[in-house]
């Protein structure tokens, strides 16, 4: 069985949702409810690429708010 | 602090050649704790186990299950890998966590701690369920590091152990196709896991989480894509079905054979690398490495030990001219050779050498071990260390902790441990007045302060002593007499004994290694005259023959009896069988191995470095007794000294010399005949055809000097136990 997220030769997007956090997402299939598509379509490793670029923080936007009010209280 | 704030970080293999570090939250845990709590009924006053590597993300599951739970957690020592001291622990907890592989090792007998047993980590074996299950909760946990720890957990089990369950309280699965989309049950699909146990990803690596922590299209939020193949039943439960990717599993741990690949190629001398496991015994998985280059094996497999975990460090490397390919150019896996785990310095030397070598080659699934080769250099783990203290125990009724296998981990060191042990008493200690002058080589090496440091070796019986022959002469053997007559192997076992017949040269110890394959049976070794002492010499194979019937009498006095002999010793067993059919007795068994009658040359004019060789020197034609004295030294068997030797020599002549002259009778049985494949000078077995009533043939692929080894008996094992009466 190929998995959708593994073709190196397939076409790529890159979600991303209101957490901040990103996904790479096959562009054969539909983009689910509640991610934006943030990159694409282009090869999967420039997806990644694309990521690594964007995707600084990887903690979740609202812990990310959180955590900078208690630091400011 | 809040939930989705990070709890620990935990390492798992990686493909690219660089480990990945799970970060997991606190949300993952507190439901977690809440699913163990209620599905494990755990109350205030249970004790939970804590037994797993903090490696391993078990260790965490343990700890909720007593720490939030209000229970009690029992820490087992770090010593303690399995076996008979983790069935101490396990009777001493109310709930807890095994692996499979530990827990096959682990005799459920009469044990009725603890009452909730959970396995997970790896695909539990139905046997195992059959065992652990009656009288106890037993529940199978799934789950990858990527959703903490568990994402799903079966009911009690009862016979079927295939079954992963369904989701734990607050986890989602999905068995979905190619196209994301769920398939049907009873159709295999890929395990995707979503809910509030998902990890937040992998530690500085924004690719590789997105790649893996992808959108969810059922649900908000993400899923994480397992790579386990899994299928639903028609009861909504999953069975897993194995991994869809290079994944491999090793004793529970999920390994990238590419990350051990990309060390392994990072070092000079190195062209290539392909990791692989291999199962060449059953159940017994490893990783072998295969190289090409001109690197050294051994000192990459050290170099990869400095560099990779242990669970991930190869049990073998094996130096290769070009890795084999598959037509499609891909790496033929089928076509790797089985590694050669082993190289033979000097031959095992006395029962207890020859003893403690085939268990160790039985345990690592060797063909034979060296005796100075140390058991984790052949792959031996601390799993396997459990499970041959275990066996030592067993069959020389030792007790003997783990912690001495470290410190003694050759046959040759730990035969000298024993050997000190009972001759010292209880203590251990190696300096024991009268115990061989092997015991002070130990010493001097520096590895006998295990007294001071209570480690010792227990002898907590004594190593089958020797009472009822000629129990004089006991040489640092742990209590057996090395060079007597009758030799007991193994005294212990209600069955009819075995008895086994010296070859020309006129030692019985390589015998010993059918032990590990002929359980609860008495195994008695004939050994030549005048080797232990200087005594008269038989006159005649006949003559040896009636010396012998009358010794194995005074073991078993009426028959059936079973008897076998390798090279000369089929001869003589051949005359035994003979007189005791003429004394009326039956004979269940005659066995040869690699005999067949001489014809009528004098082995007056045998040189001396032939009888070494025999005995598995490995000398050159100039080789003096003292020489050979000198290596003896170092052996457990260390006091025979040159006159001995001398002896010996005698009684090998003799030996020839009888045999040259025997016109065997004719035996109103059948005859079980082990050929030696690579003897080339062998006869057919139609030689034997007049001397017996039928004669059935078994080819085993080895050298005549061979088939005595670990490897060759334990195949010959197979057949004789067919043969032999229950």
């Amino acid at each position: 069985m190929t998995n959708p997220f593994e073709d190196p030769d397939g076409r790529y997007l890159v979600l991303v949702n209101d957490e901040g956090q990103h996904s790479l997402w096959p562009a054969f299939i539909d983009v689910p409810a509640g991610w934006t598509v943030a990159h694409g379509e282009d090869t999967r490793q420039d997806c990644l690429d694309y990521v690594n670029e964007h995707w600084t923080d990887m903690r979740p936007k609202s812990l990310i708010a959180a955590m900078g009010r208690k630091e400011k209280s | 602090m809040r939930a989705e704030n990070a709890a620990y970080v935990i390492y798992t293999s990686g493909s690219t050649g660089r480990p990945k570090g799970v970060v997991v939250t606190h949300a993952g845990l507190a439901s977690l704790a809440a699913t163990e709590i209620e599905g494990f009924g755990i109350a205030p006053g249970d004790r939970t186990l804590h037994f797993s590597s903090p490696s391993f993300d078990a260790s965490v599951f343990e700890l909720l299950m007593g720490l939030a739970s209000g229970g009690t957690v029992t820490i087992v020592p770090p010593d303690v890998y399995g076996g008979e001291p983790l069935r101490d622990a396990l009777r001493q907890v109310t709930h807890g966590f095994v692996s499979p592989a530990v827990l096959a090792g682990v005799d459920p007998d009469s044990l009725t701690n603890p009452r909730t047993l959970v396995v997970g980590g790896e695909a539990c074996p139905p046997g195992l369920v059959e065992r652990w299950a009656p009288g106890r909760r037993m529940i199978n946990a799934y789950g990858p590091t990527e959703t903490t720890v568990a994402a799903t957990m079966s009911a009690p089990l009862t016979r079927d152990a295939s079954t992963i369950g369904g989701p734990i309280t607050g986890a989602r699965v999905y068995v979905l196709d190619g196209r994301l989309r769920p398939v049907p049950p009873g159709v295999p699909g890929e395990l995707y896991v979503a809910g509030i146990g998902l990890a937040r990803g992998y530690l500085n690596r924004p690719a590789l989480t997105a790649e893996r922590f992808v959108a969810d299209p059922f649900a908000p939020g993400r899923m994480y894509r397992t790579g386990d193949l899994v299928r639903r039943r028609a009861d909504g439960r999953l069975e897993y079905l194995g991994r869809t990717d290079a994944q491999v599993k090793v004793r529970g741990f999920r390994i990238e054979p590419g990350e051990i690949e990309a060390v392994l190629a990072g070092y000079e001398g190195v062209a290539h690398a392909a990791v692989v496991v291999r199962e060449d015994r059953a159940g017994d998985r490893r990783l072998v490495a295969y190289v090409t280059g001109d690197a050294d094996p051994a000192e990459l497999r050290r170099a990869a030990a400095r560099a990779l975990p242990g669970h991930m460090v190869p049990s073998a490397v094996v130096v290769l001219d070009a890795l084999p390919l598959s037509p499609s150019g891909k790496l033929d896996r089928a076509a790797l050779p089985a590694p050669e785990l082993s190289s033979v310095s000097r031959p095992p030397l006395g029962p207890l050498e020859e003893i403690l070598c085939g268990l160790f080659a039985d345990v690592l699934g060797l063909d034979r071990v060296g005796v100075e080769d140390g058991f984790f250099e052949l792959g031996g783990d601390s799993l396997l260390a459990t499970r041959l203290t275990g066996r030592i125990r067993t069959e020389l009724g030792v007790a003997t902790p783990v912690r001495t296998l470290f410190e003694a981990p050759t046959v040759a060191a730990l035969a000298r441990r024993l050997a000190a042990a009972n001759s010292g008493g209880t203590t251990g200690s190696s300096d024991v007045p009268g115990s061989s002058g092997a015991a002070d080589a130990d010493g001097a090496t520096g590895s006998s302060s295990a007294a001071g440091s209570g480690s010792a070796v227990d002898a907590g019986g004594a190593v089958d002593p020797s009472g009822a022959v000629g129990s004089g002469g006991a040489v640092g053997s742990g209590g057996m007499a090395p060079l007597d007559v009758l030799l007991p192997l193994r005294r212990r076992g209600d069955r009819p004994p075995l008895f086994c017949v010296h070859p020309a040269v006129g030692v019985a110890w390589s015998y010993a290694g059918l032990l590990p394959h002929l359980p609860d049976r008495p195994v008695y070794g004939l050994q030549a005259r005048g080797i232990a002492r200087d005594e008269e010499l038989p006159g005649s194979m006949e003559e040896m023959a009636a010396d012998y019937v009358a010794l194995i009498r005074t073991v078993q006095p009426t028959g059936p009896y079973h008897l076998l002999g390798w090279s000369l010793g089929g001869l003589i067993a051949h005359a035994m069988a003979v007189r005791l059919r003429a004394e009326g007795e039956r004979v269940a068994m005659l066995a040869l191995m690699d005999a067949y009658p001489l014809d009528g040359d004098s082995g007056a004019d045998v040189p001396l470095p032939d009888l070494l060789r025999d005995l598995g020197f490995d000398v050159s034609d100039d080789v003096t007794t003292d020489d050979v004295a000198a290596l003896l030294e170092g052996s457990a068997l260390g006091g025979i000294d040159g006159r001995r030797l001398e002896g010996i020599y005698r009684a090998y002549l003799n030996a020839l010399r009888n045999g040259g002259r025997f016109v065997p009778g004719r035996f109103d049985g059948d005859l079980l005949l082990f050929t030696a494949a690579r003897n080339e000078e062998r006869p057919p077995a139609d030689v034997w055809r007049p001397y017996a009533a039928r004669v059935e043939e078994h080819t085993v692929d080895c050298a005549h000097t061979e088939i005595a080894d670990p490897g060759p008996l334990a195949r010959i094992a197979v057949r004789l136990k067919e043969s032999l009466e229950p």
